[in-house]
């Protein structure tokens, strides 16, 4: 702090004048102090840098293994510390708390979003750190394209890869005399188990068409029937399809003809999978890495649910997503880099990894979801193993899903979010309107989304 | 007044006259200007702290939003002047024409159906003779409710396979229907949470007002062999006019500001059916993180809105003479 203000008991004008300005230099050492506050160099050398991936005090078993791993990690780094926030990211406030200098050092974020990160210059460029590290070179080409720029530079650090597929009610499968070990393999199947398994409480399926996560599926849905979003270059909307149109009309048989789908609609994923877990819905498209929120969140017996590959309709196919961390630009090399360092060693450090899956498991989280191959060769091989050696979850009930052998499409390249928000409006149209037309909904979709590409 | 009797005689008697008025004339500034200040500066400390607090977080605001609408900024590098691209932008977005409709189509709703009801509920408990304070507090109620909270409830009411609304309608034997799933139903259904949510807090503007009117005019009106509906029209509602446009204009601007509704009930949909131009300026803003084309389309509205204003003052100020 400033000068102490002298609190006297004669008041005239000098002495006030004198007191503001004490208290004007008080303010301005505040400042100065809470600029320090932010993650930069510490006095004695040691660098701190804030996580956003604290766990939420509601999940004690998993607040308790990200303690142990960040006291771990001190230990190994004595020179970084890590403060963990809890602040899942949200794309609705990432760029408002970036300007605002309040986001975290280290960002747990999802492989959809550097597309947009990198050209709003929201991401931190760590090409160096990331050569550096010795297992950046095995990521297997379409897993690292998602982290780096056309020029090459690296943006981030993808962690886990999924797929998406059908999650359904093993229970409610046996009900209606489906076999709970055979969940539908293609549109038809799927159709028609919809149907079977809807009743007057139960829908058969449930899907998304809001923020974004109607875009997202209907994309998971073009690559069963083996269509494409946008041109490779990604200068042209390619979704106005006969495979797009295929989709939309099995979704709109579905709700309409069938009446296999909820009448509520408008749902994003955290809806779908709570229709799922309080047994309002058999059925709906999710991937491995909400086994966990299904888990501690609903307090949802595993072994009563199934994970099933997306059934198909000629494309053999279906969409990836991750998870990955990127680094805030606005934070200084050396604070990036305990980031950095904080990442790759909970990630990556085989030996760390096992502890970690290990006191997981010892605390009731859902371990062993099954995850997409990130790296060639023999270290995925490894991280494999670990995760099996692990795992609390059924992998019997997933067997379907874990052998497919379909292609892992990446998510569309350009202006990703766009074509999603675009394709909401036509995934409620088909959804909440009988008399919709398909094919006029997605020319004037693919219309409206090739003027966005210019 | 004679100040200076004793002036040197060098000078003319034109300026030995001048000079002390010029003085005079300085020293009463002063003194004026030392009142003013005697009398004031309290109230203007007073203001202070109001003053710097609107000029922080809406006349700054305001103008930051101006200058942005020219700019591209990703609050990250500097930002770069771009002229008018960002509003080619925005007027070029299908969605601005779609927005712009909703919202009118919002507020021409709200006046069909929400203008009148603070109107009749307050004629109504104006002419109860008991249990006044009871429906004014019933009535009431949900201005009290955070409007979040209000958005949330009507999603459950409205909900299509276990709402409310539709339970009751199952019980009369009436088909339920799809609210907020039908892109024809749901900008209505929304008016309906809002007005609901909005309808107390303009009732007991109206309640005040109605209390306003002097009691022998009914009596002369009750005289004259005047019934219920003819004291209303003659009496009532003409004394009550002023406030009524007032709160027509407060009201087109409340609503064109619609946000909270379709932001947490549908999230514009379906199809975009509840798409409103500030739910596109938050989409703009948070989901494609395009502060220039939001502020943008903020300055559009920002000027729609303006014109109402204008309107409103005067018809304050108009109202104010008049007293």
């Amino acid at each position: 702090m400033g000068t102490t203000p002298n609190f006297g008991s004669s008041f005239n004008r000098r002495s006030f004048l004198q007191r503001s300005a004490a208290v004007g230099a008080g303010a301005l050492s505040l400042e100065a102090f809470l600029a320090a506050c932010g993650s930069t160099t510490g006095t004695a050398g040691t660098v701190t840098a804030t996580v956003n991936s604290l766990p939420p005090s509601s999940n004690a078993g998993a607040l308790y293994v990200f303690n142990q791993l960040v006291k771990q990690f001190e230990q190994a780094y004595p020179n970084e510390k890590i403060v963990g926030k809890n602040d899942p990211y949200d794309p609705t406030t990432f760029y408002a708390r970036l300007a605002a200098g309040q986001q975290e050092d280290g960002v747990q974020s999802y492989f959809t979003e550097p597309p947009l990160l990198i050209s709003k210059h929201a991401a931190a460029d760590i090409t160096s750190l990331a050569k550096g590290w010795q297992y950046f070179s095995d990521y297997v080409p379409s897993i690292a394209s998602i982290v780096t720029d056309s020029s090459g530079k690296v943006y981030g650090i993808p962690t886990n890869g999924y797929t998406l597929g059908i999650y359904y009610n093993r229970k409610m499968f046996q009900a209606v005399g489906l076999d709970p070990d055979k969940p539908p393999t293609t549109w038809a199947d799927f159709r028609s188990y919809a149907k079977e398994l809807t009743s007057s409480k139960v829908a058969g399926f449930a899907e998304t068409s809001t923020s974004n996560q109607g875009g997202w599926h209907f994309t998971n849905w073009m690559y069963t029937a083996g269509g494409d979003m946008e041109s490779a270059d990604g200068t042209k909307a390619l979704f106005n399809s006969p495979q797009g149109v295929s989709v939309l009309q099995l979704l709109k048989e579905m709700r309409f003809t069938d009446n296999s789908m909820t009448k509520e609609q408008l749902f994003t994923q955290a809806q779908t999978l709570q229709l799922l877990a309080t047994n309002k819905v058999a059925m709906v498209v999710m991937a491995p890495d909400q086994l966990n929120t299904l888990q501690s969140q609903y307090g949802a017996d595993l072994t009563q649910f199934g994970i099933g590959p997306m059934p198909q309709n000629g494309g053999n196919a279906s969409l990836a997503g991750g998870n990955l961390w990127v680094f805030n630009p606005k934070s200084s090399p050396d604070v990036i880099k305990a980031a950095f360092d904080y990442v790759i060693y909970t990630n990556f450090d085989l030996g760390v990894l096992e502890s970690s899956l290990a006191q997981q498991a010892a605390n009731g989280q859902a371990v062993g979801a099954p995850t997409a191959v990130l790296f060639k060769g023999d270290f995925q091989q490894k991280l494999t193993a670990l995760n099996k050696k692990y795992a609390t979850v059924p992998l019997q009930n997933y067997a379907t899903f874990i052998n497919s052998t379909f292609t892992l499409r990446p998510e569309p390249h350009n202006q990703t979010q766009k074509m999603y928000a675009v394709l909401d409006s036509v995934m409620q149209a088909v959804l909440t309107n009988a008399g919709a037309d398909p094919q006029a909904l997605l020319n004037q979709a693919a219309q409206q989304f090739q003027q966005i590409l210019g | 007044m004679r100040l200076s009797s004793s002036s040197p005689s060098s000078l003319s008697s034109q300026e030995q006259s001048r000079l002390p008025q010029d003085a005079l004339a300085g020293r009463q500034a002063l003194r004026k200007a030392h009142l003013f200040f005697q009398r004031n500066l309290g109230g203007y400390l007073f203001l202070l702290p109001a003053l710097v607090i609107f000029a922080l977080f809406v006349w700054y605001p305001v103008v930051l939003g101006f200058i942005m609408s020219f700019q591209i900024v990703d609050m990250i590098n500097p930002a770069v002047w771009v002229g008018w691209a960002n509003y080619r932008h925005v007027f070029s977005d299908p969605l601005f024409g779609i927005a712009w409709r909703n919202t009118l189509a919002f507020t021409g709703y709200a006046l069909l159906f929400g203008y009148f009801v603070p109107i009749v509920l307050a004629l109504l408990i104006n002419e109860m003779r008991h249990g006044k304070g009871l429906f004014r507090l019933a009535f009431y109620l949900p201005v009290m409710l955070p409007p979040i909270v209000t958005a949330f409830l009507w999603l459950w009411l409205y909900n299509a396979d276990s709402g409310l609304l539709n339970a009751l309608l199952h019980l009369v034997h009436l088909p339920g229907a799809l609210w907020l799933e039908n892109q024809g139903t749901a900008l209505p259904a929304l008016v309906v949470v809002a007005t609901w949510g909005a309808a107390g807090s303009t009732m007991l503007i109206y309640l005040a007002a109605l209390q306003g009117v002097p009691a022998s005019l009914y009596e002369a009106a009750e005289i004259d062999g005047s019934n219920l509906w003819q004291r209303i029209w003659h009496v009532t509602l003409p004394t009550i006019r002023p406030i009524m446009l007032l709160m027509l204009v407060l009201q087109i601007i409340a609503t064109m500001q619609v946000f909270t509704e379709p932001f947490v009930i549908t999230d514009g949909g379906p199809n975009n059916a509840t798409m409103t131009v500030l739910l596109l300026i938050y989409n703009y803003t948070f989901k494609n993180a395009d502060f220039g084309e939001a502020s943008a389309l903020g300055v559009l509205l920002f000027l729609v809105l303006a014109v109402f204003a204008l309107i409103y003052m005067r018809m304050t100020r108009r109202a104010m003479e008049g007293d």
